[in-house]
């Protein structure tokens, strides 16, 4: 998978100021195309829509989680091999596990700096 | 059993509780074993009185298992705790935003703007600086919402008492419909974790090799 700058990329996050400066950050690394979901469901929805070439998602959101979103993503023929990264303050070590098992592509935890961002969509896309 | 024989059990029970601090439960308790030794005085005497009695009796057996259910040494010794150190933590990423924020803004008014280049990149640093300390908007706005859950759940358990007290009709009705302080938090929504709790972005990194 090669790095592509102007490929839609979905952020999902409940707080907005989270989306806004996962957005701002995304745009200093170089990406254009950038839209954002408020939580799981609208995500999925989004996605039913449209191919995003990489989802970076929160885990804690209502009504759906980050977690449930990452599984049905992989429980669907159509997203399935959609890059997802997971942007999180659950640092526990099972829910790592969790998400590795579900998936997920990297795994971020919050606080994070445009360093580390860029260094896990980089891994990612294998860079 | 003989008044005599409860007087007894009354005055080893405050023996037995003197030392170490007396609970509300242990208040109830005693207002139970005085209650029940003044049953047997009063039974042979006045049926209506005893009748009275015991109806107090039966409220404060009541009142005693609500305060067991009440967990308030669980309380005590975790959840408010815990709140506590969730509000310190919040009051220090604030303040550690703001001093980053604040030095970003002062690098950027201190620069040098006679090399546009060079400005231009400090600028464009300082930038993303000021983002990533915004982010502590999103943590501790999760940390404040755990300290809710705490609030609520108190909230929740003397709202449980006091409808207890207010109607013995729905005591029994009520029973066991606590609320459970775990089943709000389950297993893998548990917040941002305090400072050695959770795990360093690099040990994260070591699963994703």
């Amino acid at each position: 998978m090669a790095l592509d700058l102007s490929m839609p990329v979905l952020v999902v996050d409940d707080y907005k100021t989270m989306v806004r400066i996962i957005r701002n950050l995304l745009k200093q690394l170089g990406f254009e195309n950038v839209d954002d979901a408020a939580d799981g469901t609208e995500a999925f929805a989004k996605m039913k829509d449209q191919k995003y070439g990489l989802v970076i998602s929160d885990w804690n959101m209502e009504p759906m989680t980050g977690y449930e979103l990452l599984k049905q993503v992989r429980g669907d023929s159509s997203l399935t091999k959609t890059p997802f990264i997971m942007v999180t303050a659950e640092s526990k070590t099972e829910n790592v596990i969790a998400a590795k098992k579900a998936g997920v592509n990297n795994y971020i935890v919050k606080p994070f700096n445009a360093q580390t961002l860029k260094g896990k969509i980089e891994a990612v896309f294998g860079e | 059993m003989s008044a005599q024989l409860d007087i007894t059990r009354i005055k080893h029970f405050l023996k037995r509780e003197q030392q170490g601090n007396i609970h509300l439960n242990d208040i109830v308790r005693l207002a139970e074993l005085m209650t029940d030794s003044m049953l047997d005085i009063l039974k042979g005497n006045d049926q209506q009185t005893f009748e009275e009695l015991r109806k107090i009796s039966y409220q404060i057996s009541d009142t005693k298992r609500d305060l067991a259910d009440f967990r308030a040494d669980e309380m005590h010794e975790e959840h408010i705790p815990q709140a506590g150190r969730e509000l310190d933590a919040v009051v220090e990423a604030t303040e550690g935003a703001t001093n980053k924020i604040m030095e970003a803004a002062e690098s950027i008014m201190e620069g040098d703007p006679s090399d546009p280049e060079t400005y231009s990149a400090m600028v464009n640093d300082k930038v993303i600086e000021i983002f990533e300390a915004c982010s502590f908007q999103d943590i501790t706005g999760q940390r404040i919402s755990k300290v809710v859950k705490t609030l609520d759940l108190i909230d929740e358990q003397i709202k449980c008492i006091v409808d207890r007290m207010d109607d013995q009709q729905k005591t029994v009705e009520k029973g066991g419909s606590r609320p459970s302080g775990e089943s709000l938090l389950s297993d893998l929504l548990n917040g941002p974790a305090l400072k050695g709790d959770g795990i360093e972005q690099d040990e994260v990194d070591s699963h994703f090799p």
